[in-house]
């Protein structure tokens, strides 16, 4: 690779090129940081702290828990700490710390400079820190939450709770907004932002699982983004979804709760056996055995996990036809993850590995993940979830899988990758030691919880009888528990002598296959000078990959050897066959998103206190940083315009449909739209499904004219998108103005017809089940018709400015806002269907 | 350095949406087999589709054998695109997929994927067999 590099024409101006692409030196241009590599390090290290938070509040509760009837914690207070554990752990530890470990690595994995949306990055971390910290700052005010990193209904209702459960609504809303921007950020980086030659049968498999998560993001924590919206809803405005009283359902939540919840595991275990598959190979010194099945088997995993929710449900009481169903579904997952078990092995067998501190990591996930996964397949078989449901050996059975199956693999890649980013290698020595404190105080704290769980100890409570005779169990459970954290404390130490005093790791210390590791440790800012071409699965292991290249792709790389200079610049390639599409701006450092992200704060913590002027206030904010941060930057659009790199290169520098970032990000938004739309849907008709009558109670028939006109309107502005469209592709200029007019028209008449029908209907939210969800589908798509035209207005300015034969960003934005209208036209439809032509057509 | 004079213009041997039905048609398949197999066995348990009984198998079972042909016929069609691909694509050498022309390893990977999602709904649609006459 360097040796391609050097042969190039080097025509860049250095000083210029890094300096565009420079990382934050004093702290105002910290905060205005958008480059991937100091933005997933304040992930992870952000994540770290929560994650001693929540280890520390673990001991504790195994304090508590080391003799029968003990009284160090109060019941009330082990409640909070066991829901702050677990919430933190999940929430605030597992998902950041990955997302933060895919922002650094990524890119350089895959040969790209930065990620798809650099101030996304930054908007999502922020929102995720000022979440995190809205989440503890209960602890300030005495009123942690106490009702299970699950919150089920009824117990998290106001009438049960206090406001401890809006700190972990509210809070964990904010994290989940930040799980959703980067899952976007994370699959268009993988799909989009791939050097040249990285096909998908030459993708690292790391890169592999954190694609397949990022999709797995957007349906799960979008699922449970509405789940807590409906429950704030419920407890602050009186709607009255999970309220049984008023036609609510209380297992609605657990459904939703769980289609999160499940494939929540496998989005934390992905990218762990991604980890895996990139500390294998390396240190058995040999490429990976069964890399194709490796791959397959994590797609299988990401859509089978969405199939298992039901079994967090297997004693609620569903039909057993229900019950049977998706316990064949939860033992067929074990499927995918054997294979990858297998393949794993396979590629040590008969190798004559390192041991080095990394490769023993992977071999306790391989034993521990093992032991979970029995375990699952045990309490997958719904005879015996009845039996220990509840119980300890499932408290067992989810931390073999949980610190077994993705901690391990976490501190395995640290101290694979740990030395790329701080340019030190760590102790060998305390490394070996720390790995096996944790790995026999992992085994007495968990493995005796299987037997007290047999024994009838029961979970989420604060003590137990000691006519159990499970104190002993208890107390090595206990001791264990201090060893696994004495075992994090040496790796903390490990981390920080490293930056003191040891060696410098050079930039391949390890003999490693993958791109990362041709760059210097720790990288530029901006990775690399030159776009890499990737001709192997191991680029760095077989030489001469520049033989495959075209001629017309290195003359492509060649133009990009540090340019752009004067913008930051990065090439886009096709997703299936990673061949050069166009040169993408990415923008530089920009306060916008920290801006953002504290107006959101503004608008929670206003819910939190019902001050509700200023949560419109915060609100406000949001929407004027968003188009802050949306509309086009002039200097910007000059700048590129101006520039020669496209010219030599040959490739398009104002890039439309899939070879653009922004289309692949608008699609994103979609998804989310989308599945949010889904959710609501499928509410309607499950509350529709365990209510008497439908409308509930007394309420009428919905009309249906008005809305069909309101829908037809929608229709009409699909239909202007595609004349919109065919004139943008003509150059007529007239006819696209003419065309956005004509949408923005067709908008604002549906939204005035919306609010007319909302306003006009004879019930509130607070009436019952029914008033809610028609009220908030109603709103959600008043909301969606807004958005609608904003884009539009956006779009019409661009083109009102711009000559539409040059190089422009405005048939990017006339076809961005189409597709929006598109899916606007169809969401549009299908909430007039549902709520104002189903009650007919299925009856009331 | 000796370069090879290509085009960058894609050498599809199929194309259009056929590379991602073949990649994703199964799991689109089990995806439509677990919603439907949830939607009937909740909602058709609670509604009278349970009482009537043709060939002595309920409404709901016969609403759950009709998805589950439906997703393997899916799955099954998206396998058979990924073969058909294969077919039109030269063999992949022995140990060296990396080599492969992606569209030669896209449809190698639907063909594993598609068979796998098809043996996973014909084993989730066992338990039907068990709930031929009650929920």
């Amino acid at each position: 690779l360097s040796a391609a590099s050097t042969e190039l024409d080097n025509t860049a101006s250095p000083d210029e090129f890094e300096t565009v692409w420079a990382s934050p030196t004093t702290f105002p241009e910290w905060l205005a940081a958008v480059n991937n590599q100091p933005l997933g390090q304040r992930f992870m290290v952000t994540s770290f702290v929560f994650f001693a938070l929540g280890g520390a509040l673990a001991l504790l509760m195994r304090i508590q828990l080391a003799v029968s009837d003990n009284t160090f914690l109060t019941p009330d207070t082990y409640n909070q700490f066991f829901t702050m554990h677990g919430a933190t752990m999940m929430f605030l530890f597992a998902v950041p710390f990955l997302e933060g470990l895919a922002l650094y690595i990524l890119p350089m994995m895959i040969g790209s400079r930065d990620v798809a949306f650099p101030r996304l990055t930054a908007f999502g971390y922020w929102v995720y820190l000022f979440g995190g910290i809205l989440f503890y700052s209960s602890f300030l005010l005495r009123a942690a939450p106490d009702v299970g990193w699950f919150a089920y209904t009824p117990l998290s209702a106001s009438r049960f709770s206090g406001i401890g459960t809006d700190f972990w609504l509210l809070g964990l809303t904010m994290v989940e907004i930040a799980g959703i921007t980067a899952a976007i950020e994370i699959s268009v980086t993988v799909l989009k932002m791939r050097a040249p030659g990285m096909t998908l049968n030459r993708l690292p498999l790391f890169a592999w699982t954190i694609m397949v998560v990022g999709i797995m993001i957007l349906f799960a924590f979008t699922t449970l983004l509405v789940a807590t919206v409906l429950l704030e809803l419920d407890r602050t405005i009186d709607t009255r979804f999970f309220d049984a009283h008023r036609g609510g359902n209380s297992l609605l939540w657990q459904h939703l709760f769980w289609f999160f919840g499940h494939p929540e595991v496998y989005i934390m275990f992905l990218p762990a056996t991604g980890i895996v598959s990139m500390i294998v190979p390396v240190f058995a010194r040999r490429p990976t055995v069964g890399y194709t099945l490796i791959a397959v088997s994590g797609v299988v995993i990401g859509f089978v996990s969405f199939g298992l929710w039901v079994h967090h449900m297997f004693a609620t009481g569903l039909p057993a036809l229900s019950l049977t169903l998706f316990m064949a579904a939860s033992l067929m997952i074990a499927l995918a993850s054997g294979t990858q078990i297998f393949a794993w092995i396979a590629t040590l067998w008969g190798s004559r590995p390192k041991f080095t501190v990394p490769l023993m990591y992977v071999l306790g996930f391989v034993f521990l993940f093992v032991l979970g996964g029995l375990t699952g397949v045990m309490v997958a078989v719904v005879p015996f979830d009845w039996q220990v449901h509840d119980t300890f050996f499932v408290v067992a059975h989810f931390h073999y899988v949980l610190i077994g199956g993705v901690l391990f693999p976490v501190f395995g890649g640290l101290y694979y990758w740990l030395p790329k980013m701080t340019g030190r290698l760590m102790n060998p020595v305390m490394g070996h030691v720390g790995f096996w404190l944790q790995f026999v105080g992992f085994n007495l704290t968990f493995f005796p919880m299987h037997i007290m769980g047999f024994l009838g100890m029961p979970r989420r409570v604060a003590t137990y009888s000691p006519l159990l005779q499970i104190d002993e169990l208890n107390m090595i459970a206990t001791v264990g528990a201090f060893m696994l954290g004495v075992g994090f404390l040496v790796f903390l130490v490990d981390f920080l002598l490293s930056l003191w005093k040891l060696p410098d790791a050079g930039d391949n210390p390890w003999g490693a296959d993958t791109l990362e590791w041709s760059l210097t440790s720790p990288p530029a800012g901006y990775s690399y000078r030159v776009p890499p071409y990737v001709g192997s699965r191991h680029p760095l292991w077989e030489s001469g990959p520049e033989e495959q290249e075209n001629i017309v792709t290195r003359r492509m790389r060649q133009a990009l050897d540090g340019q752009p200079c004067d913008w930051r610049g990065n090439l886009v390639t096709d997703a299936l066959e990673a061949r050069p599409q166009a040169i993408q701006w990415l923008p530089g450092p920009s306060y916008v998103p920290l801006f953002a992200s504290l107006a959101v704060l503004v608008a929670t913590v206003a819910i939190l206190a019902k001050a509700y002027i200023l949560v419109g206030v915060g609100t406000a904010a949001v929407v004027v940083s968003l188009f802050y941060w949306l509309w086009p930057d002039e200097e910007v659009i000059r700048l590129r315009q101006r520039s020669e790199v496209g010219r030599q290169a040959g490739l398009p520098l104002f890039p439309i449909g899939t070879a653009s970032l922004p289309w692949w990000g608008m699609l994103g938004f979609v998804a989310v739209l989308g599945v949010i739309l889904g959710v609501l849907v499928f509410c309607y008709f499950y509350l529709w499904l365990y209510s008497d009558r439908w409308p509930q109670e007394d309420l009428p028939m919905p009309r249906w004219q008005l809305p069909g006109i309101a829908a037809a309107l929608l229709l009409m502005a699909a239909g202007a998108k595609w004349w919109g469209w065919r004139s943008m592709s003509r150059k007529w200029k007239k006819n696209v103005q003419g065309s956005l007019a004509t949408i923005f028209l067709c908008l604002v008449g549906y939204l005035g017809l919306q609010l007319y029908i909302q306003l006009g209907v004879p019930f509130t939210h607070r009436v019952n089940a029914y008033g809610s969800i028609f009220w908030v589908i109603m709103w959600y798509q008043c909301l969606v018709a807004l958005v609608g035209v904003a884009i539009n207005l956006a779009a019409q300015d661009r083109v009102r400015k711009e000559n539409i034969d040059l190089p422009q960003v405005s048939p990017l934005l006339v076809q961005m806002s189409g597709s929006y209208v598109y899916f606007t036209a169809a969401s549009g439809v299908i909430v007039f269907v549902v709520l104002h032509v189903a009650p007919y057509l299925i009856g009331a | 350095m000796e370069v090879r004079q290509e085009s960058t213009a894609p050498s599809r041997k199929f194309g259009g949406l056929s590379p991602w039905f073949s990649l994703l048609g199964g799991g689109v398949a089990w995806t439509f087999h677990i919603m439907s197999c949830y939607v009937i066995a909740e909602f058709g348990c609670l509604l009278p589709a349970r009482n009537y009984f043709l060939l002595g198998i309920t409404g709901v079972a016969w609403m759950l054998i009709a998805a589950s042909l439906a997703s393997i016929a899916m799955a099954g069609a998206a396998a058979y695109v990924a073969w058909r691909g294969e077919q039109a694509t030269p063999d992949i050498i022995p140990g060296q997929t990396d080599q492969a022309h992606p569209d030669q390893y896209i449809v190698r990977v639907g063909i594993i994927m598609n068979l796998i999602f098809i043996f996973i709904i014909v084993a989730q649609s066992v338990p039907i067999l068990f709930f031929y006459r009650v929920c």
